[in-house]
């Protein structure tokens, strides 16, 4: 019996006979199967010439599906319209007609089969992402390189590519050279320093692992996941990454031997009087350290000779340590850092040699921060913080109860604050008289504020907030800079008044 | 042409379709609800044995950057432990309120307090830390209005050591140091310095 026989039988019984495989059809018809969000939304990377972005994936019927409005909208001129069952798009001057729940698509007028229907939803139409390559090349006519495990898309051969040599001079350290700027998070953990490039398209044929024959950095891996590329560096001791001014060169090493090739030479005859233009950055900066020792039980006491004038500006928080959420798109992190980067150039251009600890997305523990001020020998190490209670800048020093402090060649780790909270004191007062001078308001307070308490230097804390209610002010270049003029003013005139 | 019992069966499983479907989401929503029900919101309140004692409580402002103390009348407990818990207690009931001077988390409590020749330890439970405003000034009041209102009931103590459900914790949302112990006498100095809290 041929289907629609049995289906003209089946009408023919009577209703009493029929309600319950009906109900059961209505309710199949009712109930099909919705499209919901891959587990913890997962994303396609798209990086092209025009400059990179991602676009969400769904889950459907077991696939995974990408809106093609999505991809396109970004990449040129977008029209699409609907007809009937029938879903046309139009990129410049390229057609492509879909038709719900079919796999066959028109693309400038020739017929294509996709892996899987299409559909729509929430009126996005939606393809499968296996078959993603086949529809935007002919509509781009431009070569689509597609890492489908690794959901990474290349248009028009975007791509970043990187070289990494092990040199021994200065230090020892691994250069890695890229062909464009890069600006990766870096992450630490025992034994490795990571670097993920989110925005970058960093492209290697393989998943690579480069062996060095070297006693501190043994390896480095590329691999590519989840919409991002990562490099890891392995070793057996704490690495440290230095970025170039232009951010094409990436070189790792150990912390102390990183430290000491990026100390800053303190200038013999600083500038007589401060120069407002900001002066750009005189030596790379150290970004992050990795693999965190145990902190040390005693911190080095300063010598007995004055040490140079070297400033360290701890820009706070950093990779996925974010800090406070200040408003629904605006970091602690993202705040700290621009200020810092500010107060570097401006104490730069006051001839003050000055040492950034962070200048990227990168992630620092408190006990690096203080290993890395205090092996710098800084004489002065300023914290930045970013908050939205109250109004102007906030300076603090740190909570110490009071210690005799302590003579000979260590200082204890937990109060190597003791001997110089005098110094942070007068420092903290000094930026305070500027910041009041440029019409900030301020306040002067203790506070249990890592990592404080382990800096062998005069030490304090800004925490900036905006002089009015309106948050975004933070993150506005005058407002930072107003700020930043203001402490590096502080700071030189600390200097000079002796502070030790 | 369709028979007219086909066209009313079909009414009557379309009816009986969406109905279902409405029932599906009044669950959902239920479903939804049915945790936050269930979940303590505040503090248990203090325990009311003992008889009735001045407590001072040190209440965190945020808009002046500075705590005040207000008194209050509360029946404690003999043991100094349950003393420190139930004043804590009210000190943290005090912020619950949306209008609070200083809000704090939604489920906010203290699990525990420890006292040993003259050192508390305090255990903070999860959602206090975890639902913690981040920032330096906000974080310094919560732990300052805790320590002080402490030592300000518990004359003997100290040094105050603050855990988080049982554990040492780096900082109480990013930047409060929770690793060291605290000098109730350093405390009480920096309480005296910003209490007028005039400035930003």
């Amino acid at each position: 019996m041929r289907w629609t026989e049995r289906g003209r039988d089946w009408l023919r019984q009577k209703p009493v006979q029929r309600p319950l495989p009906a109900l059961a059809l209505v309710l199949l018809l009712l109930w099909p199967p919705q499209a919901r969000p891959a587990a913890g939304q997962e994303y396609l990377s798209v990086y092209s010439p025009r400059g990179s972005f991602s676009v969400p994936l769904q889950q459907y019927g077991g696939r995974e599906y990408v809106g093609i409005l999505d991809l396109l909208d970004p990449l040129g001129e977008l029209g699409a319209r609907q007809d009937g069952r029938k879903w046309k798009v139009r990129f410049d001057s390229m057609e492509m007609e879909f038709q719900d729940d079919k796999a066959e698509v028109k693309v400038g007028g020739k017929r294509l089969e996709m892996a899987a229907p299409f559909y729509f939803q929430a009126g996005r139409g939606m393809v499968p992402l296996s078959s993603i390559v086949p529809l935007l090349s002919p509509m781009l006519r431009e070569p689509v390189e597609f890492h489908e495990s690794a959901r990474r898309m290349f248009i028009a051969g975007a791509a970043v590519h990187f070289t990494a040599e092990l040199v021994h001079s200065p230090a020892d350290a691994v250069v890695l050279n890229f062909s464009a700027p890069v600006n990766p998070s870096i992450a630490t953990e025992p034994g490795r320093l990571r670097m993920t490039f989110v925005r970058e398209p960093l492209l290697h044929p393989s998943p690579t692992t480069i062996s060095f024959d070297d006693k501190y950095v043994t390896s480095l891996t590329y691999h590519e996941a989840e919409g991002v590329a990562e490099l890891a560096l392995n070793s057996n001791v704490p690495l440290l990454a230095r970025f170039s001014t232009d951010r094409k060169s990436i070189t790792v090493g150990p912390v102390v031997q990183i430290i000491a090739q990026a100390r800053p030479q303190p200038t013999a005859t600083p500038p007589p009087a401060p120069s407002s233009a900001p002066a750009p950055a005189a030596s790379p900066s150290p970004a992050a350290p990795a693999t965190g020792p145990t902190p040390a039980p005693a911190v080095a006491a300063p010598p007995p000779s004055a040490p140079p004038p070297v400033v360290v500006v701890d820009a706070s928080h950093g990779g996925t340590e974010t800090g406070a959420t200040l408003s629904d798109n605006l970091l602690e992190k993202d705040v700290t850092l621009g200020i810092a980067q500010r107060l570097h150039n401006d104490l730069e251009g006051r001839g003050l040699p000055t040492m950034l600890l962070r200048n990227s997305d990168s992630a620092i523990s408190l006990d690096q921060r203080a290993i890395l001020a205090n092996t710098s020998r800084a004489r002065f190490y300023i914290s930045i913080h970013a908050g939205t209670l109250g109004a102007g800048v906030r300076l603090y020093t740190a909570l110490l109860p009071p210690i005799t402090p302590a003579s000979g060649p260590f200082l204890p780790w937990d109060s190597a604050q003791a001997t110089f909270l005098s110094s942070s004191q007068t420092l903290s007062g000094d930026i305070a008289s500027e910041l009041a001078k440029a019409n900030v308001a301020t306040r002067q307070m203790a506070a249990p504020l890592p990592p404080l308490n382990h800096i062998a230097a005069a030490a304090i804390a800004v925490e900036v907030v905006p002089s009015g209610a309106d948050v975004t002010q933070l993150n506005s270049p005058a407002y930072q800079e107003q700020v930043a003029a203001a402490i590096a003013a502080g700071v030189a005139r600390a200097r000079q008044g002796g502070t030790p | 042409m369709i028979p007219r019992h086909l066209k009313i069966t079909f009414a009557l499983m379309m009816t009986a379709a969406l109905a279902t479907g409405i029932y599906v989401l009044i669950l959902k929503r239920h479903a939804r609800q049915a945790p936050q029900t269930t979940e303590l919101q505040q503090p248990v309140a203090p325990p009311t044995a003992g008889p009735p004692v001045n407590v001072a409580l040190y209440i965190a402002d945020d808009r002046q950057g500075s705590l005040h103390r207000e008194d209050m009348s509360l029946r404690l407990p003999a043991d100094p432990a349950l003393r420190a818990q139930a004043v804590l207690r009210a000190l943290i009931a005090r912020y619950m309120p949306k209008d609070s001077p200083h809000p704090l988390p939604p489920g906010a409590d203290v699990n525990d307090v420890y006292i040993v020749n003259g050192t508390a330890v305090v255990d903070l439970n999860d959602a206090f830390a975890a639902g913690h405003r981040s920032g330096v000034l906000v974080e310094e009041l919560t732990v300052l209005s805790l320590l002080q209102t402490l030592a300000a009931n518990l004359p003997g103590i100290a040094q105050v050591k603050i855990l988080v459900n049982g554990q040492e914790r780096d900082t109480l949302a990013g930047h409060a140091d929770l690793t060291n112990f605290y000098d109730v006498a350093t405390v009480n100095r920096v309480v005296a310095q910003i209490g007028g809290g005039s400035g930003p």
